[in-house]
């Protein structure tokens, strides 16, 4: 039986571990695309976003362009937050098939 | 379902994430489906011309049937991305799509540019095939597999043609190729390449790698 508390339970709910997989792809995300691309309300993501960025695994930058705009990145201990998780999940798949 | 299991789901369901936010297609199976058809169409066309009143298209009507061509397929293209992300929720105008407008931008003007200057259907074609290889590659960052290989297929044809034209397409003791033979070359290419995309495309399942819905976390 595998040991579900090594997955990092912040990263392991379902919205937050689609933020942190969106950050993992790109340097940075608008706010905006982050909330059209996830479907999500503006208050359930700064939420999420707030709770990221308080273990430290999210920063952010506030820049006005034509209109001022949030940006959102992973940090580096973010990144390895999320390769740790992902490690975790490999190990399950591969300790079935031995 | 098993804790491997569900670690596996999990990991694709990352995994489907990952290629939404990385991956556009900036030319869709239906649409290659419809361009190869259409190319056929164009050379089919041209064959009747040809046969029906003796002599093959003009120059002008070489150009003015590819163009219609282009301007079908391309109007396809949009219907069928705008269906796309009507089904996934999306914007139309995606971040995915303005990034690929902003890679194709340069070459399509380029080929805009030389489509107006040069006037000799064997020299068109070839620019053609060249310039839209290479416009199918400025995406290569965020495109899919078979777009790349796609594009290089383009590539690499258009520049051997580039080199060998003359050779291929005018040995001594003939002419300029008749448009016939261009429409020919335009179908082998933009008609059999689109159609084999097409193919690959539903063989390696890639129309269904964007579906995977985020699961609920434990």
């Amino acid at each position: 039986m595998f040991d579900f508390d090594r997955l990092d339970k912040l990263i392991h709910e379902k919205g937050r571990l689609a933020i942190m997989t969106l950050l993992a792809v790109r340097p940075d995300w608008p706010f905006q695309d982050l909330k059209a691309e996830l479907k999500m309300s503006d208050g359930n993501l700064i939420t999420h976003l707030r709770a990221l960025h308080q273990a430290g695994y999210v920063a952010y930058r506030k820049e006005i362009l034509t209109r001022p705009q949030t940006r959102y990145e992973l940090t580096k201990r973010g990144r390895k937050a999320f390769q740790d998780y992902l490690k975790v999940l490999e190990e399950m798949v591969r300790s079935a098939k031995s | 379902m098993t804790d491997p299991d569900y670690a596996a789901q999990q990991l694709r369901v990352i995994r489907s994430l990952m290629e939404r936010a990385t991956i556009y297609r900036a030319i869709s199976a239906p649409t290659a489906l419809v361009a190869g058809l259409l190319s056929l169409g164009g050379f089919a066309l041209a064959y009747y011309v040809k046969h029906a009143r003796e002599h093959p298209l003009t120059q002008t009507e070489f150009l003015i049937v590819w163009l219609v061509i282009l301007a079908l397929t391309s109007f396809t293209n949009l219907v069928f991305l705008w269906r796309g992300s009507v089904q996934r929720k999306e914007p139309f105008f995606s971040s995915g799509m303005k990034c690929a407008l902003a890679n194709l931008a340069p070459v399509l003007l380029i080929a805009a540019v030389l489509t107006f200057l040069v006037h000799r259907p064997i020299h068109l074609a070839i620019i053609w095939i060249t310039l839209y290889g290479l416009a199918l590659l400025a995406t290569q960052h965020f495109a899919p597999r078979s777009l790349i290989i796609l594009g290089i297929t383009f590539l690499f044809t258009g520049t051997i043609f580039l080199v060998t034209w003359k050779h291929l397409f005018m040995p001594p003791g003939h002419g300029e190729p008749s448009s016939l033979v261009v429409s020919g070359l335009m179908a082998a290419t933009f008609g059999g390449f689109h159609l084999a995309y097409a193919a690959a495309v539903w063989a390696w399942g890639e129309d269904r790698d964007e579906s995977v819905p985020l699961t609920n976390g434990r």
